[in-house]
């Protein structure tokens, strides 16, 4: 392919800028939000660090200090409500996703395509409309309160985006390859993962990675189906903003933690992320 | 190296019938082609061959192995796809090596022999490579080696070189049949071209429809033909075909077509009277000078190549082919006489289109 170089017009540029802004603003206030204290707050606005007001890290003193515990209990029980929301429905995702992409269903009048359809309309549904059968059933079943249970309801709401990306994966690998594999020596078990699975993983990894960050950031859930002991961060932060006021600063410490580890699990997920691993193994 | 059976097999897909009662022996280290025009159910068989697709009615036997219900990993095969279907996630090495690697054969072993085989398709600098980064040629050799490795009962190939261009498909053809000399086992090897299969095929099937027309040499094919679909599909350009009704008298039999008379040899003992249906090829017409024995026809059309040509002729109305060796010194519009080497006529039967046994 051969770049082809031109100017980019000024309206363009113009959007660009103001795009830019409406992105990073938020982020921008919240992180000198974490370095400041009340005063800074409090009455007026202050937006630039060292002309505005000293940057201190009170916050983050008070958040590791007289927050320690709970920081931490809230931080593990969102690492295992996400882990176990993204790694269940990878996993089931990319079952239905290869039997999608694979084989030709026709079940009660279904055919792949309505049912993948299906699925994908499971995530259509509006949270709050679920989250009360959900908290009931919770309830019945005795599991309200556990990272583990808040994960599988994560689970169930990631599988719809994890089948169809999975699905999409699948269908790039040609059937023919997967028919080498079975003229080499291969079961049908066995060309799913030494070939369909490493040929898809780039895939997977994208699911995953949604997976994750919904569960990661999930709200609703989190507030209807844990109290104390398994509350997730964000339930956490929310819980800064109370009858005596709002603790902005603790709030903007707390959500720049809870940003780390997600800005980790990407940089690291990057190099899956990069398409086009099947190239190359038929013709052109 | 085993024997390959295709015993009454038939192949439907929903009420579409693809392959029809085909019966066809494979002998130990031949090279049998299978070829006919696209749609006509070559891949199928060979697919039937190979375990990827179900065999609807009949059995296959490799060896002295009934195999119609194994799995294509029991089969003891190799097989070269159309598309190459490399392993995209490995380098040239693993996928030479993979078939090896699932059969549990030891890694010293495993390494010897994709050595051996890489340096045979002289691929062996591209060991380390991924598909990705290969060009459509060596996709192809590690496509062939990974087959080649595995020194496998049988040996198939669908459409190996129709994604090649022209003069690399001319090269590796050769190469392919020196690379069957070598190893001498038995292989099935699709093609739709009729050209590629009369060169590279010991013996040739002709398919059409899913119905096995005549399997035989390609001299047999070209001397021949059982039918009249085969007698036009192989050979190029195709075979003349006309209609007429033989004739008696004094000159010897004759076919009369339209206003033309073609003498025939007595000694193929057509009945005068019958209806029949007979065909010469381009290389055995004889274009002659005006008021020459023979017919009366027009030159509408010179395709040439240097060293013969193709003349497209006008004969009342039929429109024949003619092979001319040398330097043409016909134009187009002149009028010619044109006559078959009798030895040369095929005769087949005007309502079944098979040939008639002299
Ligand atoms: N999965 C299938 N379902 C229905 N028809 C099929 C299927 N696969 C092949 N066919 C039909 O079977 C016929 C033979 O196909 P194929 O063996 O691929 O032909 P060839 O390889 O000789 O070009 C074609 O008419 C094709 O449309
Ligand atoms: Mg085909």
């Amino acid at each position: 392919m051969t770049r082809i170089r031109r100017k980019i017009p000024v309206w363009s540029i113009t959007l660009q800028v103001v795009w830019f802004i409406i992105v990073v603003f938020p982020l921008y206030w919240m992180t000198i939000t974490a370095f400041k204290e009340r005063a800074d707050v409090f009455p007026l606005p202050t937006f630039l660090p060292w002309v505005d007001f000293e940057p201190t890290l009170s916050a983050f003193r008070t958040v590791f200090g007289q927050y320690r515990s709970q920081l931490f209990n809230a931080l593990a029980n969102s690492a295992i409500a996400s882990l176990v929301g993204a790694f269940v429905a990878t996993f089931a995702g990319a079952l239905a996703g290869y039997g999608l992409a694979r084989f030709d269903y026709r079940q009660f009048g279904w055919k792949n395509d309505n049912m993948a359809f299906f699925f994908i309309s499971q995530r259509m549904m509006p949270p709050v409309a679920v989250v009360f059968p959900f908290l009931l059933m919770y309830r019945y079943a005795g599991v309200l309160d556990r990272a583990w249970s808040l994960g599988i309801a994560y689970a169930l709401f990631n599988l719809p985006l994890a089948i169809w990306i999975t699905r999409d994966a699948f269908r790039a690998v040609p059937a023919e390859v997967e028919e080498s594999g079975l003229v080499d020596g291969c079961t049908r078990l066995g060309v799913f993962y030494k070939i369909s699975l490493p040929i898809a993983f780039p895939g997977l990894v994208t699911a995953f990675f949604v997976s994750i960050i919904f569960a990661w950031n999930e709200f609703l859930f989190a507030l209807i189906l844990t109290f104390r002991r398994s509350q997730t961060l964000p339930v956490l932060i929310s819980g800064q903003a109370n009858e005596l006021g709002a603790y902005w600063w603790i709030m903007s410490a707390l959500g720049l933690i809870g940003i780390i580890p997600m800005v980790v699990l990407g940089l690291y997920a990057q190099k899956w992320l990069v398409r086009g691993l099947s190239a190359g193994s038929v013709k052109g | 190296m085993s024997r390959v059976l295709f015993d009454h097999v038939w192949k439907s897909y929903a009420s579409v019938e693809v392959v029809r009662d085909l019966n066809l022996a494979v002998e130990e280290g031949e090279f049998l082609v299978l070829v006919g025009p696209s749609g006509c159910g070559k891949s199928t068989t060979l697919r039937m061959l190979a375990g990827l697709e179900d065999v609807t009615r009949g059995n296959i036997h490799i060896g002295d192995r009934n195999v119609t219900y194994a799995e294509p990993r029991e089969r003891d095969i190799a097989m070269v796809f159309q598309s190459y279907a490399l392993y995209p996630h490995m380098s040239v090495e693993e996928n030479i090596g993979f078939g090896l690697r699932n059969r549990g054969v030891a890694n010293a072993e495993i390494d010897k022999r994709v050595k051996n085989v890489s340096s045979m398709l002289e691929i062996g600098h591209l060991l380390e490579r991924r598909p990705r980064n290969l060009s459509g040629g060596q996709r192809q050799r590690v496509a062939l080696g990974r087959a080649i490795v595995r020194e496998a009962g049988v040996f198939l190939m669908d459409e190996p070189l129709s994604n090649l261009d022209a003069q690399l498909r001319v090269s590796m053809r050769s190469e392919i049949i020196k690379l069957h000399q070598r190893i001498r086992s038995t292989t099935v090897y699709v093609t739709h071209d009729q050209v590629e299969a009369l060169t590279m095929g010991s013996r040739i099937a002709v398919l059409k429809d899913g119905r096995l027309m005549q399997a035989d040499t390609a001299e047999n094919l070209y001397e021949r033909p059982g039918s009249v679909f085969v007698a036009t599909f192989i050979g190029s350009p195709a075979m003349n075909i006309l209609s007429g009704t033989v004739e008696g008298g004094d000159g010897g039999p004759s076919i009369r077509s339209r206003q033309f008379k073609w003498p025939v040899d007595p000694k193929a003992s057509l009945k005068p009277g019958t209806q029949i249906v007979f065909g010469m090829r381009p290389e055995h017409l004889i274009v002659g000078a005006e008021g020459q024995t023979g017919n009366p026809a027009t030159v509408t059309l010179i395709e040439s190549t240097g060293n013969e040509a193709v003349v497209l002729l006008d004969a009342g109305g039929d429109v024949l082919k003619a092979k001319v060796p040398g330097r043409v010194r016909l134009t187009v519009g002149q009028i010619v006489s044109v006559s078959a080497d009798q030895s040369e006529l095929h005769f087949f039967d005007a309502t079944t289109e098979e040939r008639i046994r002299a």
